[in-house]
């Protein structure tokens, strides 16, 4: 544990310091956002009825141009191998990756999605539901998606490798995620939706933690 | 020291990028000892090296680690320099030092303690990565090319750090281009053609 909150802390110590590398998500999901929004043409009734859709989607393609971000760095220098050797096992790092991936990259994306359902003008209640569903969600994003950071390893962006590989597995959370919001108005958090998708986390986390164990293993082999 | 330890190759063999670079290799490296690996660029120092401390899995053949007799994992016994940093640029060198819980001192590299690391000359940075090998009391060390960048003051520091370490009992697979000038200590050069 005190090894994951010092790779954690090194983490966040060099995202302050990364010329804020860290922003792009939220960036881009500013700037995808108000593009989708200017081309459906301010009609309302459509901005309401796909905003959430399309915040899902921002946050997806935000999580995904990230994945270079996960494992990439400590792999091509060695300090995966260097950790090892010192004792930390794959495991460990998996998991400290993973977590420095969520707190770094996708939590700056989920606490800004509910200013960004201003441009949809959706109801907050909606929001609220939302911001509960992307919460829940969390976990399975960062697990998907590290997996692939995992598996591609120190071959550049490998953006289509990554998105091939995480896709299939993050379609679950996008059907649940975008169906979550409005079962909020009816059944608040204890609705269908949100144990899905907290389900789906923990299957996320359960499958990926071993395997971008795995990956980082084979990958170190260079 | 730790007691007696071991890497013992057999038949081993190494391919990098699927050019096959050393074949059948079967050897019992044990310490006290020093072992200079030299060969030419390409020649395949840096790959055995990586497949001794474990962090390459050769293509043929096995490597195990033993001490006293008793069969380890690497990690358990192996402490390695390699010959590229792997200090975080945007890390003050004090703060990499910390995260590898090692002391700046150890080699003499305290001074600069507040700089980025990426600010760091090829010298310091090299003593730098001396200084998180010596964090962790292995038995084993493998060191790829451990002297350059360095002054003379950093080639005797490790000269002293390496004549240290093989009479407490250490194992050191050095591969370098340059002489390794460590007196009074079991010395053997593997020479790969």
């Amino acid at each position: 544990m005190k090894v994951i909150f010092k790779i954690l802390k090194r983490d966040i110590l060099r995202a302050s310091r990364s010329s804020g590398s860290w922003a792009f998500g939220p960036v881009f999901m500013a700037i995808f956002l108000t593009l989708c929004a200017i081309a459906l043409d301010g009609k309302i009734a459509l901005l309401r009825e796909l905003g959430i859709p399309l915040i899902w989607l921002a946050i997806t393609f935000a999580a995904l141009m990230s994945v270079d971000k996960v494992f990439a760095d400590d792999l091509r220098d060695g300090t995966t191998g260097q950790l090892w050797l010192s004792g930390v096992s794959y495991l460990t790092q998996a998991v400290a990756g993973l977590l420095s991936f969520a707190l770094i990259y996708l939590l700056p994306l989920i606490v800004t999605a509910p200013l960004w359902s201003l441009l949809f003008d959706l109801n907050a209640d909606v929001v609220i539901g939302l911001f509960f569903a992307l919460i829940c969600a969390l976990p399975g994003l960062a697990a998907f998606t590290g997996l692939a950071g995992a598996l591609t390893g120190t071959r550049g962006k490998s953006g289509f490798l990554a998105i091939f590989i995480s896709t299939p597995f993050l379609v679950p959370l996008l059907i649940f995620g975008v169906a979550a919001p409005e079962s909020y108005l009816t059944n608040g958090v204890t609705a269908l939706e949100y144990r899905a998708l907290i389900g789906l986390s923990l299957f996320a986390l359960a499958l990926s933690i071993p395997a971008s164990a795995a990956a980082l293993s084979v990958n170190t082999d260079r | 020291m730790r007691g007696k330890p071991t890497i013992s190759l057999e038949s081993v063999s190494i391919e990098r990028g699927g050019k096959p670079l050393l074949s059948n290799l079967s050897a019992e490296l044990t310490g006290p000892k020093l072992l200079w690996v030299v060969g030419g660029n390409g020649i395949g120092k840096t790959s055995l090296l990586r497949t001794c401390a474990g962090l390459s899995r050769p293509s043929g053949g096995n490597v195990q680690w033993t001490l006293n007799g008793t069969n380890v994992s690497a990690p358990d016994i192996i402490s390695f320099l390699p010959s590229e940093s792997y200090a975080k640029p945007n890390l003050r060198a004090h703060e990499d030092a910390k995260f590898w819980e090692t002391d700046l001192a150890k080699a003499k590299i305290e001074q600069h303690g507040a700089t980025l690391t990426r600010n760091l000359s090829t010298g310091q940075t090299k003593r730098l990565s001396f200084a998180k090998l010596l964090s962790n009391k292995k038995p084993i060390w493998i060191l790829d090319e451990p002297l350059a960048g360095l002054d003379s003051d950093g080639r005797a520091l490790i000269a002293k750090h390496l004549r240290n370490h093989v009479n407490a009992g250490g194992l050191a697979l050095v591969a370098s281009h340059a002489p390794i000038a460590v007196k009074d200590i079991p010395t053997q050069r593997l020479v790969l053609k």
